[in-house]
């Protein structure tokens, strides 16, 4: 009996391992909740000194990288999309298992849920990231009718069908993309959309009450922070959807906080102070985008700094992967600048980059085009007029800057790096014209057929940062 | 007895058979311009009423027939009519197998790890068959035959061949399931299904499919009709009797009669051109002998019981018929190549699922086709490596490819109805 049992014992082991590495490769690497909360618990503990709590507006206009860069405050901006305050509720208590912050700033924007559930593409994305505990149990009851917990509940029923969508992604660690390696929840939106007006809510008084399930979790949460001794500021950032509705609910919250004898801080009544241009700044109705998150987080960073105690973490070795954070976040900032430069005069300095992988190829006669010629010299491409491809390196090749270079016909170069693979290769249509073509992994990168393609790759991002044409007779203008 | 077996049929034939009477009665009358009757039984039918009901009887028979001791203990008899693993879709027990298993409860080991692995083994099998197989082919089968009026050809025979393959897996599933549980907890329920596709012929076929049902019938039913023994004419008749009684058996529904009378008629036929057979094939010096003749006929039965099952699979006797019609009137070859094979519920990927699964399924039916030898004790006479990849790859193909959770509408076992 002994030597069966070891025996079953043994197959069921090697079962529960197998179906651990099963479920690592299916589960749902979503980056708004799940994998928020997947590098969360890869953090040290207590290294969070600002745990910023809330919606995609918390991890959209929170930028990470400017609280560090601007006031060395080692944040992380803990939520999932359309987080509702019971949610909310439950990150809290979960974060606090870890961490313990010096400071909760709470982005109330979601005080306007005025519905019991969520959608399930949002109750999976919010809570399936979530370590299993007693709190994951309450939080999945409190987010499902009763009646579909077993939707929810074991998770794998969610997610085992996922073998038709697998991807990269979910055979690396943190996702094969270094964009995940240090990161810190928070998500750069880099889309502009210009809104001309938007409602003025600064002198609105008037109150809506919230709904009940909101106003239960929004009081439980701030409660919690209290209860625990850490100091919290509910925050609500700028958007351009802003409505009365909207507004009054704020109110309420605002009178709720003040109840608690927690600041409130509604930001949508000094988006003038802080610089927010609304036609450039704005992603979409709710979220800031590049430049605009930049510009709330420098503001919000400054208040909150002045008045509580948050440390300056930068120097400190315990911190550099928030710097690396940082840096990675400024990196992708530049390149998505560089991508919207459309003067030709204007990149060739951003393209010297030495960061930068540059693929140029030149297809037909441009002989007599000048702000070609001046392009390519800039690039240190001379031969005029010359059809080829170049390839540019200006960190491992300083003096020359060329890889590799090749203008005769039917010739290919392969580069290799762990990330991706490279094609350069010179040959003749069928109509006997010369191509050139610059692939990455298999995708080719050519925006016109005469002319110069430019292809642009980030080392540090590991991705194509940009990829754009300069066409004969087009002046210096830049076609993507 | 007569009354025990009037009891029992009344009970079934109320339930099951009422209003099928009635609206068969009430057709009857309508061709002869007679009012018809109004009423309807509204009853729940109980589920596998028809399997318990048989246990019952057959039990009945053997007691009367002095085969087996009548049971005094109630609770005794109680648990072998509503022994769970087997309550509601078989296989349908002999009391003389179940009950003398049941007096000697007290005698059981609790704890037999080769009893318990090979218990495990067959559910784990049942599970990969009806949740990996079944219910993946029945997202093709459905709809094809739901929305028949829209499908050509092509489409209804690669949706007979999937509701062959889904039938099978999903009533054999239940019965390894079934099998497997009470062999756990130490009971050796009957054999039920023995890789019923490799028959070569349809009685061959009867003797591997249901077994419990078609031995049940045999005993209770064509013997004491006079089986074989009182001349061709009557064996027919018998044969015609039993199947068309076991059509019903399946279904009140006149296309479960016609499913039953097709297999008693290809017997009856079988039966009948048996001398001619013999004698084409010695003129044409056919070798009998051989793989490819065993193929041929494997693949010939294959085809006839297919073809049966689309009586079995439609919703009535006409819907049959037309999907019949339109294999022969409307030709869609072309779906096999142009891809639109794939939109008939199954993607590419989800049919490479199903393809593999069943070259595994027969694998298995083969080796207990060849060897004899059930998943179970095959795999425990492996060595140890083979019989845990085997068991792992099973259990990970359920886990990922299985049709549960709320993205799928878990599908019941069909023989639940029956």
């Amino acid at each position: 009996m002994k030597k069966s049992m070891i025996r079953i014992v043994c197959f069921l082991l090697i079962l529960f391992i197998i179906l651990q590495c099963v479920n690592h490769i299916f589960r749902f690497k979503y980056s708004d909740g799940i994998y928020t909360m997947t590098k969360f618990y890869e953090l040290e503990d207590n290294t969070v000194d600002v745990l910023i709590l809330g919606s995609s507006r918390a991890f959209e206009n929170f930028n990470t990288g400017t609280l560090w860069d601007e006031y060395g405050m080692a944040s992380y901006t803990y939520g999932s999309s359309l987080q509702p305050m019971w949610s909310t509720y439950y990150y809290l208590r979960e974060a606090l298992k870890t961490q313990e912050p010096e400071l909760i700033v709470l982005e109330a924007g979601r005080l306007v849920t005025n519905y019991e559930y969520e959608g399930d593409e949002k109750i999976i994305s919010g809570l399936y990231g979530m370590r299993w505990s007693l709190d994951k149990l309450k939080a999945i009851a409190v987010s499902v009718p009763t009646d579909r917990l077993g939707e929810f509940i074991p998770t794998n029923v969610r997610y085992h069908t996922r073998y038709t969508e697998l991807s990269k992604a979910d055979f690396y660690r943190d996702q094969g993309n270094p964009f995940y390696r240090d990161w810190k929840g928070f998500l750069c939106n880099m889309e502009t959309m210009p809104f001309d007006s938007v409602w003025e809510s600064s002198c609105f008084e008037e109150r809506m009450p919230l709904y009940e399930k909101t106003e239960k979790y929004y009081r439980k949460t701030i409660e919690l922070a209290q209860l625990r001794n850490i100091p919290i500021v509910v925050v609500i950032s700028p958007y351009a959807s802003i409505s009365e509705e909207h507004e009054a609910l704020f109110n309420t919250g605002a009178d709720i906080a003040a109840e608690y004898g927690v600041e409130f801080i509604e930001c949508n009544r000094l988006a003038d102070e802080m610089g927010i241009d609304y036609t450039s700044d704005v992603a979409d109705p709710s979220h800031l985008n590049y430049r605009g998150n930049r510009k709330f987080s420098r503001y919000i960073g400054g208040l909150l700094k002045s008045r509580y105690s948050i440390s300056d973490r930068r120097g400190d070795p315990r911190y550099d992967s928030w710097q690396r954070s940082a840096d990675f976040t400024a990196r992708m900032i530049r390149d998505q600048e560089l991508s919207e430069i459309g003067d030709s005069r204007l990149i060739t300095e951003k393209l010297l980059d030495d960061d930068y992988l540059l693929f140029i190829s030149v297809n037909g006669d441009c002989t007599a085009d000048k702000p070609i010629e001046e392009f390519l010299a800039a690039l240190g491409v001379h031969e005029e007029a010359a059809e080829g491809i170049w390839c540019r390196d200006n960190e491992a090749y300083p003096q020359t800057g060329f890889l590799w270079q090749s203008g005769a016909i039917y010739t290919s170069h392969y580069i290799s790096i762990p990330s991706h693979d490279f094609r350069c290769e010179r040959y003749q249509d069928e109509d006997g014209n010369d191509v050139s073509m610059v692939t990455v992994d298999r995708k080719e990168y050519r925006n016109t057929g005469t002319g110069v393609n430019v292809m642009v790759y980030d080392k540090v991002t590991e991705s194509v940062a940009d990829s754009f044409a300069l066409r004969p007779g087009n002046e210096y203008g830049i076609s993507r | 007895m007569i009354l025990c077996l009037l009891i029992n049929l009344g009970i079934l034939g109320v339930f099951k058979y009422g209003n099928f009477l009635i609206a068969s009665m009430n057709h009857a009358l309508r061709l002869l311009h007679i009012q018809a009757m109004p009423y309807q039984f509204h009853l729940l039918l109980p589920v596998g009423i028809s399997f318990y009901t048989f246990q019952a009887l057959g039990y009945i028979i053997d007691v009367y027939r002095n085969e087996t001791p009548a049971e005094k203990n109630f609770i005794g008899y109680a648990l072998f009519v509503s022994f769970f693993p087997q309550l509601v879709a078989g296989p349908i027990e002999r009391s003389g197998n179940l009950l003398n298993q049941m007096k000697n409860i007290e005698h059981l080991k609790l704890w037999d790890a080769k009893r318990i692995t090979s218990g495990a083994i067959l559910m784990t099998w049942g599970f990969f068959m009806k949740m990996v197989i079944a219910d993946r082919a029945a997202l093709l089968v459905d709809p094809v035959f739901d929305g028949y009026q829209m499908y050509g050809g092509t489409e209804f025979i690669v949706a007979a061949v999937f509701f062959a393959i889904q039938i099978y897996c999903d009533f054999g599933s239940y019965s390894m399931i079934a099998i497997g549980s009470a062999r756990i907890m130490g009971f050796k329920l009957m054999e039920n299904f023995n890789a019923p596709y490799f028959a070569v012929s349809i009685r061959d076929f009867w003797s591997r499919w249901h077994i419990s049902l078609s031995t049940w019938f045999r005993d209770y039913l064509y013997i004491p009709l006079g089986g074989n023994r009182r001349g061709c004419l009557r064996k027919a008749l018998n044969i015609m009797s039993v199947f068309l009684v076991s059509g019903l058996w399946h279904g009140a529904s006149w296309n479960y009669v016609v499913w039953g009378g097709i297999h008693g008629l290809y017997q009856v036929l079988a039966d009948f051109l048996e001398p001619y057979r013999k004698k084409v094939l010695q003129k044409a010096k056919v070798n009998t002998a051989c793989f490819s003749w065993r193929l041929l006929r494997i693949v010939s039965t294959f085809v006839l019981v297919a073809f049966a099952w689309i009586f079995f699979r439609a919703d009535n006797i006409r819907v049959a018929l037309h999907i019949i019609q339109r294999i022969f009137t409307r030709p869609t070859p072309w779906i096999l190549f142009n891809g639109e094979l794939f939109t008939l519920g199954l993607d590419r990927i989800e049919m490479n699922i199903l393809v593999v699964s069943v070259l595994i399924l027969g694998l298995v039916d083969y080796v207990r086709y060849k060897k004899k030898l059930t998943i179970d004790a095959f795999l425990m006479e492996q060595n140890l490596w083979f019989e845990w990849t085997a068991l792992i790859g099973m259990i990970l193909m359920i886990y990922i490819f299985g049709k549960y959770g709320p993205a799928f509408n878990a599908q019941q076992f069909i023989y639940f109805q029956f």
